[in-house]
């Protein structure tokens, strides 16, 4: 009898079903009723309305957080898929110093968000302690106004992140790099592949898988991050470092309105779920 | 790799017997104050300013010393204090109030003044009067009492304050600006003649930009925020016109170059401090603390830098804007809510405390009869200068729209010196409409 | 030869990259007040000072901190690693109908942020009595976890060959026994992993520890640093920096002395897509 039973899939997914549907699935279920209501923290919330999301998609502000979400997704996911990468075949040269550039990309990586923020409000700051308009200084050139003018600022979000996120990227590739088969390029050696032809129809396509998952997981991080932007620029100057966590950050924490925050939250599940399933698409329409 | 393993355990050895140190009974400590064996224990969010973390010993010396006091009278109660974080203040008032709504709120709790009303709108906090007296609470200032008294009930203690003025090189500066166009002309001046930044204040994105530099010119001209029925006006008839100058000034500022574009990613007086060390920058626009800073990081603030009221529009206007932190009791019951009162009244709220804690802190106090009574205040020349400007206090108003307000108006500021937009009429116009729409979705 | 040289040049400019904000906020750290403000900035401080250093250990209790911060990483670990090797192990060696389809249901729960959940999750445990108790919060912490750990070690039991698990079954082995005796010794690295993937993202929490606790003396570090983080009233860089630096150095300590084994581990084909 006890056999049999461990003989059924579901059996193994009970504690991961109870654990998830008491502690997450819950809240969660909370967090979209509460977008259908005018709730505010102090305040019992009562009705049913579309408010919050009529306000929400019609108000001035929205597509311009949007588009600065987006654009701090796409960026950020871009460039520490790139750099990961870079990274990743340059430890695999294994020359010595390897375990150096190794050690320094994950050290960056255990960086907690707001103390990443911290960290690199002092480094962009205009004062004695920004060294890197110092440098920039050095060099004979302007200030770089890093954190007030609004594309500077967006920049300088993304830098921090990529700082920040590259790590977990580089590891999962460097790891999936090791994983290719040495007899692959021995046998595209022999048959004259140029180093760049290796690359192309060799570590590419054996990294592929990796970097789909890399990628999933990268976005929906990076939807999520609010921490080390709001420690930099608190969403400004203006509106322009606000992505969709921060204004659902401030929608709960400043204004204290729950149920508008949690419309912000309903927004973000459901724009990182679409880019799931587009991605997914992609994979699984490729084997 | 045994090695290896040998070293995390020693490691981990070290972080356990580093914490576990054995703790001798004190009366205060960061986080508990009176008898550890207490049979009525009282729980407190307080600042972390205002605890044993301070940061500096002379402050933390005063909080034991009148700590202990109430230690000391009430033998059988003792207080847990749960020390908030100074730098995130919008998060620990959520937290507060969410713990307030599940009914898990402290017994009393430190509250920002923009915050309390808050507190007090939705019936978490406790009249005080039958605990502090009626005199003492005549005795406060008349913009504490807007916000914190309703119907004549005193519901938290406002401990002190600050006010806003314009600092100034005097050995560059003969005559320090009364108005706007003042200020700029003698910005430029600086600016060409000493090659340094001619006015700098915190224009970041930030609550401290909107209190500091634009609600004071925005009283200064008569406007409002909101009407009798807390209905958001900043943005109708002469309301508009105020913010649309107030906002137009710092842009002007940062335009014409009298001010350099970083003020408007400055939150914080770190960035000014190193301007100021640097002998970088002629004026600051700032609060009454920054003079003991300037004091602390150069050696000759006293030759160097004296303070003036901030610019206006014209000559004759004048308004200040004024924080600071309130003290309220939460609890129910009655018993705590004496012993609670009475620790506000012995720490902050009396007025021998207040002036004790004021001094030591470098604020100011919020009871009139402090700058009588207490020769610290009433024989020094620059704390009379500080006690005038409060004549022309304003706090920032009650309602539970300000939050939104502010936000939007910090945004606008954003916009405007960072050449997003040089509309200043639509930007205002914005804000009254999203302000507009809050309030009617709200009511 | 220039081939080599290039690369190191690309050494040189990555590890820059990743460093230097470390390094400058390790100079900082070691500065006095006035010096913090001293322009041209100086790398090497002119008057090194542990002052802020015991600045910091003597106005917080970062040990404390760090102490909790590890326990809870503990509690996480275990906790994760209970649910998801089980759950893990379904999705590896069982054939069922929309298995795939499972997976991204629970992969959803990957992308629900602690900002959206925090003080729905907040009433919840008002209720449950749950405030105030690394019970409560490791189970938050688990839940948001469960998802990537999961994946994760789903990977790493796909790459142990069935034939194992063949073996073992003609010997009459249970499934319970297959786990514990078959596979989990073969999938140590992908196991050792997920460990590590766990840690930093448990290290990390920040807003659901601060919500949902409210002794001081109870937070991690990712939310004790901020209790050096100065108001406006006091000059604060210098502290920030010392206490960033000790807030990260357990978690460098550990990558450093981990980081053959984490790289060992996952290139034994546990993470694979």
């Amino acid at each position: 009898m006890n056999r049999n039973i461990m003989e059924r899939w579901w059996v193994w997914i009970i504690p991961l079903a109870l654990v998830l549907g008491i502690f997450f699935l819950y809240p969660l279920l909370n967090v979209i009723r509460l977008s259908f209501s005018n709730a505010t923290i102090g305040t019992i919330e009562d009705g049913f309305t579309f408010e919050n999301y009529i306000h929400i998609l019609t108000g001035s502000g929205f597509w311009q957080v949007m588009k600065v979400t987006l654009v701090f997704v796409f960026a950020s996911v871009l460039f520490q898929l790139l750099l990961g990468l870079i990274t990743a075949i340059l430890i695999n040269k294994d020359l010595f110093g390897s375990s150096l550039v190794k050690l320094s990309m994950i050290t960056a990586w255990v960086v907690p968000g707001i103390i990443t923020g911290v960290i690199w409000s002092i480094m962009y700051s205009s004062s004695s302690w920004g060294i890197l308009n110092y440098f920039i200084r050095l060099l004979g050139l302007n200030q770089i106004p890093f954190l007030y003018t609004p594309s500077w600022a967006l920049f300088s979000v993304v830098l921090a992140n990529v700082w920040r996120g590259t790590g977990f990227s580089g590891i999962m590739q460097y790891a999936a790099l090791r994983g290719i088969p040495d007899q692959l390029y021995e046998a595209a050696s022999i048959d004259g592949a140029s180093t760049w032809q290796q690359f192309w129809n060799i570590t590419l396509p054996q990294l592929k898988p990796m970097l789909m998952i890399n990628t999933i997981l990268i976005t929906i991080y990076t939807f999520n991050t609010y921490d080390s932007i709001f420690a930099l620029t608190q969403g400004g100057p203006g509106n322009s470092t606000t992505v969709l966590s921060l204004g659902a950050y401030k929608q709960v924490f400043r204004y204290l309105n729950l149920g508008r925050g949690s419309a912000y939250a309903v927004i973000m599940l459901i724009l990182s779920g679409t880019f799931t399933i587009l991605y997914a698409w992609f994979m699984g329409s490729d084997q | 790799m045994k090695k290896k393993t040998l070293l995390i355990a020693l490691i981990v050895l070290f972080a356990m017997t580093s914490v576990s140190f054995a703790q001798d009974y004190e009366l205060v400590t960061p986080e508990r104050i009176g008898n550890p064996d207490a049979e009525i224990v009282l729980t407190a969010n307080i600042q972390r300013s205002d605890t044993l973390f301070a940061a500096t010993d002379n402050r933390k010396d005063y909080i034991r010393k009148a700590a202990a006091e109430w230690a000391k009278a009430h033998p059988n109660a003792r207080i847990d204090v749960q020390v908030a974080p100074t730098g995130q203040i919008s998060m620990t008032m959520a937290t507060l109030m969410t713990q307030a709504e599940s009914g898990n709120a402290p017994d009393f709790a430190h509250i920002d003044s923009f915050w309390v009303g808050r507190f007090i709108d939705n019936g978490y906090t406790k009249s005080l009067n039958e605990y502090i007296g009626e005199d003492a609470v005549d005795d406060f200032y008349g913009f504490t009492k807007d916000v914190v008294v309703r119907d004549g009930e005193m519901h938290a203690i406002w401990g002190e304050t600050d006010a806003r003025f314009l600092y100034y090189r005097k050995d560059w500066i003969e005559e320090p600006p009364r108005t706007w166009d003042e200020a700029i002309d003698v910005a430029l001046k600086m600016k060409e003649e000493k090659g340094v930044h001619g006015y700098m204040a915190w224009l970041g994105s930030w609550e401290g930009a909107v209190n500091g530099n634009v609600w004071p010119s925005f009283w200064a001209q008569g406007g409002e925020m909101f009407d009798g029925n807390g209905r958001p006006v900043i943005g109708e008839g002469k309301n508009k016109e105020a913010l649309v100058n107030s906002l137009g000034f710092l842009k002007r500022l940062v335009d014409t170059g009298a001010a350099p574009v970083m003020v408007s990613s400055i939150t914080g007086s770190d960035p000014l401090l190193a301007e100021i060390r640097s002998g970088n920058v002629a004026m600051v626009a700032n609060g009454s603390w920054l003079y003991n800073q300037i004091d602390d990081i150069i050696d000759d603030a006293d030759e160097k830098w004296d303070f003036v009221p901030l610019p206006q529009m014209k000559a004759d206007q004048r308004a200040n804007s004024n924080g600071g932190w309130t003290w309220a009791v939460l609890s129910n019951d009655p018993v705590k809510q004496e012993l609670a009162a009475d620790y506000i009244m012995r720490v902050v709220g009396s007025t021998e405390a207040m002036a004790e804690r004021t001094k030591v802190y470098n604020y100011l106090p919020t009871r009139e009869s402090v700058y009588v009574t207490d020769p610290y205040f009433s024989e020094n020349e620059r704390m009379q200068k500080l006690r005038e400007s409060l004549e022309y206090g304003n706090a920032r108003p009650a309602n539970s729209l300000y939050n939104t307000v502010s936000d939007l108006t910090q945004t606008a500021l954003g916009r405007l010196l960072t050449g997003q937009t040089d509309d200043i009429e639509a930007e205002v116009d914005k804000i009254q409409e999203e302000a507009l729409n809050e309030w009617e979705s709200n009511k | 030869m220039v081939k080599k040289i290039s690369i190191y040049i690309l050494y040189g400019l990555v590890s820059i990259f990743f460093l230097l904000p470390i390094l400058w906020i390790i100079s900082l750290s070691l500065k006095t007040t006035s010096e913090i403000f001293v322009f041209p900035p100086t790398f090497i401080p002119e008057e090194i000072t542990f002052d802020n250093f015991f600045y910091v250990l003597k106005n917080t209790t970062m040990t404390t901190y760090l102490w909790n911060s590890f326990k809870l990483v503990i509690y996480t670990v275990l906790g994760t690693l209970l649910v998801a090797i089980p759950a893990a192990y379904s999705f590896s060696r069982f054939d069922f109908k929309n298995k795939a389809k499972l997976l991204f249901v629970i992969l959803i729960f990957q992308m629900i942020s602690p900002i959206v959940i925090g003080i729905p999750i907040y009433r919840y445990y008002s209720n449950l009595g749950l405030l105030n108790n690394y019970f409560g919060l490791s189970m938050v912490y688990i839940a948001i976890q469960i998802p990537f750990a999961t994946f994760l070690l789903k990977g790493g039991f796909d790459a142990i060959p069935k034939e194992l698990d063949e073996a073992a079954k003609i010997d009459g082995a249970s499934r319970f026994q297959l786990l514990h005796k078959v596979i989990l010794p073969v999938a140590l690295p992908a196991l050792a992993s997920a460990t590590i993937f766990i840690s930093i993202n448990a290290w990390s929490q920040f807003l659901l520890p601060y919500l949902l606790l409210d002794r001081t003396s109870q937070y991690p570090v990712s939310v004790g640093i901020l209790m050096t983080q100065g108001n406006f009233q006091q000059i604060s860089t210098h502290y920030l920096a010392a206490a960033s630096i000790i807030a990260l150095l357990p978690a460098i300590v550990m990558v450093f002395l981990l980081q053959k084994f984490i790289l060992k581990a996952l290139t034994a084909g546990a993470v694979k897509g």
